[in-house]
């Protein structure tokens, strides 16, 4: 009797270990054999932040997940990278395109291969893709240049805006809608320019706009900028000993963390790159699963708990913003 | 041994070029360590196939670079004006040029334009280059400056994109398993080889590469020729062009920009003299497949491209460094046998001066 009991209760523990070890085995082996692949644009300290938070993934999931780089931003590289993992048959590929409608044919052949592909910053071939992953709603990131530059300048006087470039979508979206809500908040501002300023991605060229605008308008009060070169205005207007006039800037800590600490730019604006490829591998993880990606659905990372989708496109809010205070916290 | 000019066969086509020799090792080298590391991975029929799709648009290229290099030049405009003709083409692809085409015609048009315009701008470079006796390098400077601009000024900036189906269904048509656009390179490598090694015109190419004065002195008009030879890269850089717009079904300024530089290694590796005169189209070959073989290791391998870069460097410096102590080996190997003649008359190659 208490034999039977020994060896029954023997077996039971052996028959409850080997199903345990059998289904984690199974669980595991299942996350370790996906594979998910981020394709980057090149190699700046923007896309080695992106990479802190895909290893960040690693860990979390264990799944195999890794970043591949292109040597330079020509979009051929990345065209090359993305054939050469199709035929390793990876089982999802990641990718912030140089040229988005460049890589429509090399998506297409891996997406026939049953490879899911999931993009980041490229709204505009959502069509083409498994889902596209954004940081927020251009509207909504634009809003914030203008309430920031009407609570910098208190709501009254002249105010330029500068864009890339006319023909770059995304600044012309988060341009229309900071003119928009500083026309509906701050009705005593006033833009000098029915037209966006180019700084056409130049620190030069953002300098000696800048320089002719003060010029030609020496009551003006305040900048945003739309690119990554408010540094430059900051600078100018520093050289003009005009630092009475704001600035508010798209920003990169790597280049504008001088002039946040002096307060020569007085918000900058931006998105972490690590949490942004966190949540876009994340989303591609979730589709290998055969999981759907939909609106509530959470990308664990921060600014991507609670996504909206429309149109093949994964909206998070994740937008942020520097100030002298937390401006040393960052490091792309 | 002594026959070596007289009669050549496939295997001493390779095994007279110390350049070929060096360049086979590596190439047979890398396989092994391909085959033994990734296996499947590396071999497998996909793998093979895309690498095939991958290699032509900048092969084309090469080849081009190729030509300016054995007339003792460089040609920097080559990716400018791929990207400005497979511009052109796609503005009468998606019909907003010359409207009305029905669409085969328009194919016809777009292919014929680009390889045409391509062809002129070549042509442009030449006579720049010979009219002026300025430096290749820095008149292809300005025209892949020019070339670009013109690009930018009717796309400003953009992708054109749109083709007709048909057009982009021969970036990814296979005959059999191997993809037509691979085909076609390999034809326009064997004809070039042809025209270059067995042809009255390639002789004179070579010698004037090697010695533009002796050249000129017996005979050979090296206006004509260094025409002719930017010409030649500029068809190249169309068939480039309209290979790239019809795998990406998109045209914009910009693309491949990485190849120009790419090009340069492969031609060094593949053992073109960079002062002209010397080299075969095949080590273009055996280099590209080489490039290509590497370049999906890398990916299996996860490289930074730090590291990729590291590697080509090192590549370069191997391939170099065989390439001058592999003609002493076999030199000295070869003394004994060789009781009569001067090795010089052995070693070298049609039109090749031997200075190693």
């Amino acid at each position: 009797m208490k034999a039977t009991l020994v060896k029954s209760v023997l077996a039971a523990g052996v028959a409850l270990s080997v199903a345990a070890t059998g289904s984690t085995a199974a669980y595991a082996a299942a996350d370790e054999d996906i594979t998910v692949v981020m394709i980057v644009k090149q190699s700046d300290p923007w896309f080695d932040d992106m990479t802190l938070g895909i290893e960040q993934l690693k860990q979390d999931l264990g799944i195999n997940v890794y970043v591949q780089t292109p040597v330079s931003g020509d979009p051929s590289q990345q065209i090359a990278i993305m054939e050469n993992l199709i035929s390793q048959k990876v089982d999802a590929i990641c990718v912030v395109p140089n040229d988005p409608q460049a890589l429509i044919p090399t998506i297409k052949k891996a997406r026939d291969a049953g490879i899911k592909v999931v993009t980041h910053e490229a709204p505009d071939i959502a069509a083409s893709v498994d889902l596209d992953v954004e940081a927020f709603r251009s509207e909504d990131f634009g809003k914030l240049y203008g309430e920031f530059l009407g609570e910098a300048m208190g709501g009254e006087g002249q105010y330029a805006g500068f864009v890339g470039g006319l023909t770059m979508t995304t600044h012309m979206a988060w341009y229309n809608a900071a003119v928009k809500l500083i026309e509906e908040k701050y009705p005593k501002m006033e833009n000098i320019s029915s037209e966006p300023y180019e700084d056409k991605n130049s620190l030069d060229q953002a300098y000696s706009r800048t320089t002719e605008i003060l010029k030609a308008y020496p009551k003006i009060k305040g900048f945003f900028d739309c690119s990554v070169h408010g540094s430059a205005i900051a600078q100018a207007l520093k050289d003009k000993k005009r630092t009475d006039v704001k600035v508010v800037s798209l920003a990169l800590p790597s280049t504008s963390a001088n002039y946040l600490k002096d307060g020569s730019i007085y918000k900058g604006l931006a998105w972490r790159p690590a949490d942004a490829g966190y949540a876009t591998c994340y989303a591609a993880y979730k589709l290998v699963k055969g999981e759907a990606v939909e609106s509530g659905t959470d990308l664990k990372a921060e600014g991507y708990k609670d996504v909206k989708v429309e149109d093949g496109i994964a909206y998070g809010f994740a937008p942020l913003v520097f100030t002298a205070d937390n401006i040393t916290d960052y490091k792309f | 041994m002594s026959k070596i000019n007289a009669t050549p066969t496939p295997i001493n086509y390779i095994t007279g070029d110390a350049n070929l020799n060096a360049l086979l090792s590596v190439f047979v080298l890398t396989a092994l360590i391909c085959a033994l590391a990734f296996g499947d991975a590396m071999y497998s029929g996909a793998n093979l196939q895309s690498m095939a799709f991958q290699i032509p648009e900048f092969g084309f290229v090469a080849l081009g670079m190729m030509l300016a290099f054995l007339v003792g030049g460089i040609d920097l405009s080559i990716t400018a004006n791929a990207c400005l003709s497979g511009i052109v083409a796609g503005f009468i692809l998606t019909g907003s040029w010359l409207p009305g085409l029905d669409e085969g015609m328009r194919i016809a048009v777009a292919v014929v334009t680009a390889l045409g315009l391509s062809t002129l701008m070549g042509l442009f470079n030449g006579l720049i280059i010979a009219c002026f006796a300025v430096s290749s390098l820095i008149a292809t400077l300005g025209t892949m400056t020019l070339y670009s601009g013109i690009g930018m000024a009717l796309t400003g900036g953009r992708s054109v994109v749109g083709f007709p189906d048909s057009f982009t269904a021969g970036g990814i048509a296979c005959l059999g398993e191997v993809p037509v656009i691979f085909i076609a390179f390999v034809i326009v490598m064997v004809l070039m080889a042809i025209l270059l090694e067995r042809t009255g015109g390639g002789r004179r190419l070579y010698l004037f590469g090697g010695n533009p004065v002796a050249a000129l002195f017996s005979g050979i008009n090296n206006f004509r020729m260094n025409v002719a030879t930017f010409t030649a890269i500029g068809f190249l850089a169309g068939l480039s062009g309209l290979t790239i717009i019809m795998r990406v079904n998109s045209a914009k300024v910009g693309y491949g920009d990485a190849y120009v530089f790419q090009s340069l290694i492969v031609c060094v590796i593949a053992g073109i003299h960079p002062a002209g005169g010397r080299g075969k189209v095949i080590g273009i070959g055996i280099t590209t497949l080489l490039m290509q073989m590497a370049a999906s290791a890398f990916t299996i391998l996860q490289l930074s491209p730090y590291t990729t870069k590291l590697i080509w460097g090192l590549m370069l410096v191997l391939v170099l460094g065989l390439t001058r102590d592999g003609r002493r080996l076999l030199n000295a190997l070869r003394a004994p046998f060789i009781k009569n003649k001067t090795l010089t008359d052995k070693d070298s190659n049609p039109g090749e001066a031997d200075n190693g």
